[in-house]
């Protein structure tokens, strides 16, 4: 009985209700479609959502072949070719159903004489071409990068690692959104602590949007005032498979190229994908190149203010008599020049990323010239400072993960305080700080410091020096997925 | 209620870095970069004169360029008193900028003050915050301010 008026309901204003439950849109598309007499099929989809080739080519032809002139004796009274579509008895959640559907690019079919409900995806997903990943280029590699359509970064992941063990497992977040997050590892390689940590706090999500994989991000930090994040992202399809078969989990979200991946440790920022694609004696020299422009975007302003303004005799004479006739007549002190000058490069560097392309060549102009030159010449800052600032500007972008980069500003800036209050005694309490913070942090149960605070000298082989592939055990794991693994 | 703790600890630390504010700072435009001391005393009158040769860093050693060939590349301060205490505090009677003395490369004694003993002299400069000890001390055997007026270029 219940059933028989549920079914009463559907039939008269399933439609209705679902253009209702849309808010009307513009693209709505509802066709009827009559199979004979009294047994009409409608078809309902989004028209931005589908690809209408599909609809016409497969759905609507059928109907056209089979469909009856009037008065002809109604042959397939079961109408035999409707069995071939999967039509469903309609649930109780059906509308809510259906209308998750349509969102989704399917295609709902109604077929309101037996009363079932059939959906169909057609969906055509929009989306660009697979292209160079614009923020990790590389010379030598792979310049495929991922798009915004998660299919297509699943397709790029699985033609890397032909393995049945590669898992995704499906979850979604966003109260609003619905955003679908692709939790990947290795089942034999992904150690089973790992995998429960990431899906735990996956899950975990509360949130009304999923945009970008940053809110994920967010959500799944292992310490909230940080500057050092915990995950990396990339969006570069080998990295990630690298980073799988290291037993690492990635998680992947709709919408965005930037793939995140889990565990990371503070070595691990300075491994870039192309260190492995040349020869390994290169690498390891770029690595250090890396490791010192790391500490000289982090240093060297704090280490010019302290020791001009309070350890003079640090400096070699002649340095020092060139340093101090610059300063002549400079009237601001060493920290507010430094200061001046930082904040000055942030607001160009943040502007050139905003402005239009067309202007980028006058910001430039203004960039070096003006600033630099004439910012000097005015007798604003001494000439000391633009290096200094152009060494740190530069240095901070070697690292090969733009969000570990962004970290470096903030210490630097913090460092030149406390060296502009206490001088080399200032930058040792910030080290001593920054230290004792990174030792503390930790990334889904790993230690941050791996493996330098809990020291393994094992785990040493692929951190300051890129071994030899031949000279590394190829099964072998990082220590501490090793160590997740033990646990378990 | 860990964060409220976290948050007040780190207003102290900011605060107590701020109660330093200019100690021990100084810029180095503030500096009289001194490369030679020179000490001599007479030995009738007892007067002591202590000679700084002090860089004028905008001389044109710097890479700013050598516009100011004009100005001379040192001056030479003098300073006389009875006693070294003395000296010391007269010395900012006539010098705009804070004697820094780290950087100095060989102390001058003259013979005549040194025959009468070192003694007070090496206290003299070792008493000075900032001064080396491995500075040569050399002893000269005649009128000091004609080697104190000269630009050794090094």
């Amino acid at each position: 009985m219940t059933r028989k008026r549920q079914n009463q309901t559907i039939r008269n204003d399933f439609f209705e209700q679902i253009q209702f439950a849309l808010g009307t849109p513009p693209d709505f598309v509802c066709r009827s479609l009559f199979v004979q007499e009294k047994q009409a099929v409608r078809c309902v989809y989004l028209e931005s959502m589908v690809d209408k080739k599909t609809i016409d080519d497969y759905i609507l032809k059928s109907f056209m072949e089979h469909s009856f002139c009037e008065g002809e004796a109604p042959r397939l009274s079961e109408s035999g070719f409707l069995r071939e579509f999967p039509f469903s008895d309609p649930l109780e959640e059906l509308l809510e159903h259906a209308v998750k559907a349509l969102l989704a690019g399917h295609c709902v079919l109604a077929d309101f004489a037996r009363e079932r409900v059939c959906l169909i995806n057609v969906t055509e997903p929009k989306q660009r071409s697979i292209d160079e990943p614009k923020s990790e280029s590389t010379i030598r590699g792979p310049h495929e990068g991922f798009t915004e359509s998660i299919l297509t970064n699943v397709g790029l992941v699985r033609k890397r690692i032909r393995n049945p063990f590669l898992r995704f497992e499906k979850m979604s977040a966003g109260n609003q959104t619905e955003t679908t997050l692709l939790m990947v590892y290795m089942e034999n390689l992904a150690p089973d602590l790992l995998i429960r940590e990431v899906r735990g706090r996956l899950s975990a999500i509360r949130t009304d949007s999923v945009l970008e994989s940053a809110y994920v991000e967010e959500f799944i930090q292992d310490r909230i005032w940080s500057p050092f994040p915990t995950l990396t992202n990339t969006e570069r399809p080998d990295v990630v498979a690298a980073q799988l078969l290291d037993g690492k989990v990635a998680v992947m979200v709709d919408g965005t190229p930037n793939v995140l991946l889990a565990p990371m440790t503070f070595f691990e920022f300075f491994g870039s994908p192309e260190d492995y694609y040349q020869r390994a004696d290169i690498a390891t020299f770029i690595r250090w190149i890396r490791f010192i422009s790391f500490f000289t975007a982090v240093f060297v302003p704090s280490l010019y203010v302290a020791a001009t303004t309070f350890h003079q005799e640090l400096i070699p004479t002649q340095l020092l008599i060139s340093l101090s006739a610059q300063r002549e007549g400079v009237p601001f002190p060493a920290i507010f020049e430094v200061l001046l000058m930082e904040v000055v490069f942030e607001i160009i560097r943040e502007a050139g990323l905003r402005m239009p392309r067309a202007v980028g060549q006058a910001l430039s102009i203004v960039g070096a010239i003006v600033l630099g030159q004439a910012a000097v010449e005015a007798g604003l800052i001494s000439a000391a400072i633009v290096i200094v600032v152009a060494i740190t500007g530069i240095t901070n972008f070697v690292v090969p993960v733009y969000s570990f980069g962004m970290s470096q500003r903030l210490l630097r800036f913090s460092l030149v305080l406390l060296a502009g209050c206490m001088g080399l005694f200032g930058i040792l309490c910030g080290a001593l700080l920054l230290v004792a913070h990174l030792v503390s942090l930790q990334s889904f149960g790993v230690p941050y410091m791996t493996p330098a605070a809990p020291s393994k000298r094992a785990d040493w082989k692929d951190v300051l020096v890129r071994l030899l592939r031949p000279w590394l055990d190829s099964r072998r794991l990082p220590g501490y997925i090793r160590n997740l693994k033990r646990k378990r | 209620m860990a964060y409220r703790h976290v948050a007040g600890l780190l207003i102290l630390l900011i605060l107590t870095s701020m109660l330093t504010a200019c100690w021990d700072k100084s810029e180095m435009n503030e500096l009289a970069l001194v490369s030679m001391v020179g000490v001599d005393s007479d030995p009738d009158s007892g007067i002591k004169t202590v000679y700084y040769q002090i860089i004028n860093p905008s001389s044109g050693t710097s890479a700013r360029g050598t516009t100011g060939g004009e100005q001379a590349p040192v001056y030479t301060y003098e300073i006389s008193g009875s006693s070294f205490g003395e000296i010391k505090s007269a010395i900012y009677k006539i010098l705009p900028r804070k004697l820094f003395i780290a950087h100095s490369k060989v102390l001058l004694v003259s013979l005549r003050s040194a025959r009468e003993g070192v003694h007070g002299i090496v206290n003299f400069i070792e008493m000075q915050p900032n001064g080396r000890s491995s500075v040569p001390m050399l002893i000269i055997d005649g009128p000091i301010s004609r080697v104190m007026k000269t630009f050794t270029p090094d």
